[in-house]
């Protein structure tokens, strides 16, 4: 579904991500720990296709096309999902105004009608209980004054509404508490499918806990230093980062 | 220094307030000519300001004045409207004029018990005691020279007068057309509404360009008297086309207890001026000014204000945004004046804007002068960019980058249009922006 090949990108200049390998197969959990700064909402964002960040090496391939060509509404289009871990505040947009418009603007883009408002209440509704939102959410300007946990059950909600094919949570649990954790967490693993496919960010090993991955990726200095099966995370919940560091260095 | 060209626009005006002045004499003014004369003379003794003037610093005026503009072209265009059309409702009470005259045809005026709804001549030929006792009395002729040139050259305009306790079942919608087909052109607009006590009523004012062949400058001038526990709501939809200017200036006074509120929408037109002053001369008054204003190509929007609060324990709450595009330039300037009596003051004060391309301008500025110790001001006017992390956050879930902006703006306005209270005009106002936000 999605292939990395030696991803370099760089911000003004600078380089931080410094050739990243990535497989992910239809199916599959994803799980990209690694300390603060070595890149992972940097790589997140590459996926996206935020402007801000310039590609200076490698390929990103996408379900058979080319990721990095694509416009980051195209690629949303196609089944790429960032649940972000600053979601933006968009005063005057409502939720279900903003939610109806993205499902539009991708169903125009296969072709087809606009979803009917009750079908589309209906289903909103849905996986508002799944997530246990509270209806009146619908109505509020999205993001705007929202607490930290809420923003990302927001996130959660899109989607859950929008059905990716693959979906990059971007340290979708800090700011939550271990109720709300466990709520996401099960969201996110009813929307689980044979085909599709999950990168989960995160920077503890908690959230693992509650969305197992089939596999655990270490991110450091913008390289993929280490891969492993769910127990990686166990041993860096464990040790710290520091041992990374230190083998990172050793083999420089 | 005055604009050599300006003095040419001047003597021409001058020439045809005779030509007016003769075509007055059909009318049965009885003695109320002195009105215009009036004008004409404190119209001489004035200049047109250039942007030397503190109040016209950031509107040349030049490249308007350069021109010249003929007063009272009859249109050719005189059949009968659907005014759904033109407001997108019909259960209103109407008038219209067209380039200054009034058109009958196009009037559908309410018979209810204390209310006078009219075109202003015919207030002038009635003798209403309205007339006497109100006329003039807000708009000074020596404040600038168009209050001067409007009283010395308007035509006509709407009258309105609502006695003590009455409410009007209707809003009343007042329809200015500009044909400019025969040549450039001017129209002058006088409007006097006088709204009893505890009295209550709509007015919305709408200006459209039924023919932009040539260049348009007109001017309104709307005296407002707003008496104790009066209501009064009043719109301006200034939609003309790319070659009419407007010069309008609202004077009002508002009474113990009364709420006093205008919208201002400017989406379209030339060079549009608007000044609204309001003399807060009571307590427990609430006075709202709102504007939104949409502009591109090259057009001049200037708003300036004056609340001017006279007597303790009142409300004024101004509250204007902008979208800016092409080589368009907006100027805001919001003056709240505290006078000394004037304990307990609470006076809001905002104005944002979005600036959309790179060769839009925006001149903001806000003025207060206070003279009481015990007050609540607040102001703050804000420029910024359309929020780039915002498009992105709306990209990334699939919404185009085109609707995502137009998403953005319209949400940005929505405030401003949920401050009007007229379910009619709140979509008529939406559906404008949109189509705005098409072009801009
Ligand atoms: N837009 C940006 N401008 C400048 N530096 C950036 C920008 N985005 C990220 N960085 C830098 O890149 C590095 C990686 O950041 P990030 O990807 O956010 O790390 P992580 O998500 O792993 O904590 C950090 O050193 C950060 O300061
Ligand atoms: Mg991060």
């Amino acid at each position: 579904m999605l292939s990395i090949k030696n991803l370099h990108a760089s911000v003004e200049d600078l380089c931080i991500l410094k050739g990243i390998n990535l497989e992910v197969k239809p199916g599959e959990i994803h799980a990209i720990m690694g300390p603060n700064g070595s890149g992972k909402s940097t790589l997140a964002s590459v996926l996206a296709g935020k402007e801000d960040y310039e590609v200076t090496e490698g390929e990103v391939v996408f379900n058979g096309v080319d990721l990095l060509e694509m416009e980051p509404e195209d690629r949303a289009r196609e089944g790429m999902f960032l649940a972000f871990q600053y979601p933006v505040e968009i005063p005057g947009v409502s939720i279900s105004n903003f939610i109806k418009t993205a499902m539009n603007e991708k169903r125009k883009h296969f072709g087809q009608e606009d979803i009917k408002a009750v079908d589309y209440l209906k289903k909103i509704k849905e996986k508002m209980a799944l997530l246990e939102i509270n209806p009146k959410f619908l109505g509020r300007s999205l993001n705007q004054g929202f607490s930290g946990g809420e923003k990302k059950r927001n996130e959660v909600l899109q989607m859950a509404m929008l059905e990716p094919k693959l979906s990059v949570l971007d340290e979708t649990d800090s700011g939550l508490d271990i109720d709300a954790l466990k709520i996401v967490a099960n969201g996110v693993n009813k929307l689980k499918t044979s085909d599709n496919a999950t990168i989960v960010i995160t920077h503890y090993q908690r959230l693992l806990d509650y969305i197992v991955p089939d596999f655990v990726h270490v991110l450091y200095n913008g390289q993929i230093v280490k891969s492993g099966d769910k127990t990686l995370a166990h041993e860096l919940e464990k040790n710290g980062y520091d041992w990374i560091k230190e083998e990172a260095a050793a083999t420089v | 220094m005055n604009v050599e060209t300006a003095f040419d626009l001047k003597d021409k005006l001058v020439e045809d307030f005779f030509q007016l002045e003769e075509k007055r004499k059909a009318l049965n003014l009885n003695g109320q000519n002195a009105y215009w004369t009036e004008g004409i003379e404190a119209f001489k003794k004035q200049e047109f300001p250039t942007t030397k003037n503190e109040d016209w610093k950031y509107t040349n005026l030049k490249p308007y004045l350069e021109r010249t503009y003929s007063n009272y072209q009859s249109s050719s265009i005189n059949t009968k409207i659907d005014i759904t059309d033109f407001v997108g409702n019909d259960d209103v009470y109407y008038i219209t004029f067209v380039n200054g005259e009034w058109s009958e045809m196009n009037t559908h005026l309410p018979k209810q018990d204390g209310v006078v709804v009219s075109n202003l001549l015919f207030a002038f030929e009635t003798e209403y005691a309205g007339v006497k006792n109100y006329f003039g009395k807000y708009l000074s002729l020596e404040k600038n020279i168009f209050s001067a040139l409007n009283t010395a050259s308007f035509t006509d305009g709407l009258f309105v007068e609502v006695a003590k306790g009455v409410v009007l079942d209707k809003p009343i919608v007042c329809l200015y057309l500009t044909d400019s087909s025969q040549g450039n052109l001017t129209a002058n607009y006088r409007n006097l509404f006088i709204v009893g006590e505890n009295a209550q009523v709509k007015i919305l004012e709408y200006n459209y360009t039924l023919n932009n062949a040539n260049y348009v400058l007109n001017t309104f001038a709307s005296e407002v008297f707003v008496d104790k526990y009066a209501n009064v709501d009043y719109y301006k939809f200034q939609l003309d086309e790319a070659k009419v200017s407007q010069i309008n200036q609202v004077e009002a006074q508002q009474e113990q207890n009364s709420v006093f509120t205008t919208n201002t929408f400017t989406l379209s037109g030339d060079l549009v001026r608007n000044e609204v002053n309001v003399l807060l001369n009571g307590e427990h008054i609430e006075s709202f000014l709102n504007g939104l204003y949409l502009t591109d190509g090259k057009m001049l929007v200037d708003n300036r204000s004056l609340m001017d609060h006279a007597k303790p324990n009142c409300m004024s709450d101004e509250f204007y945004k902008g979208i800016i595009g092409g080589q368009s330039k907006a100027v805001f300037n919001g003056k709240i004046m505290v006078r000394q009596e004037a304990q307990k003051t609470n006076a809001f004060q905002s104005n944002k804007n979005i600036l959309v391309s790179d060769n839009a301008t925006i001149n903001t500025k806000p003025q207060l002068e206070i003279f009481a110790d015990d007050v609540r001001c607040t102001h703050g006017a804000t420029t910024g960019q359309i929020n780039e992390d915002a498009l992105f956050y709306m990209q990334a879930r699939g919404i185009g980058k085109d609707v995502a902006r137009k998403l953005l703006l319209k949400s940005f306005a929505a405030d401003v249009v949920e401050r009007v209270q007229l379910d009619f005009a709140k979509e008529f106002l939406l559906d404008l922006i949109a189509r705005k936000l098409e072009e801009i």
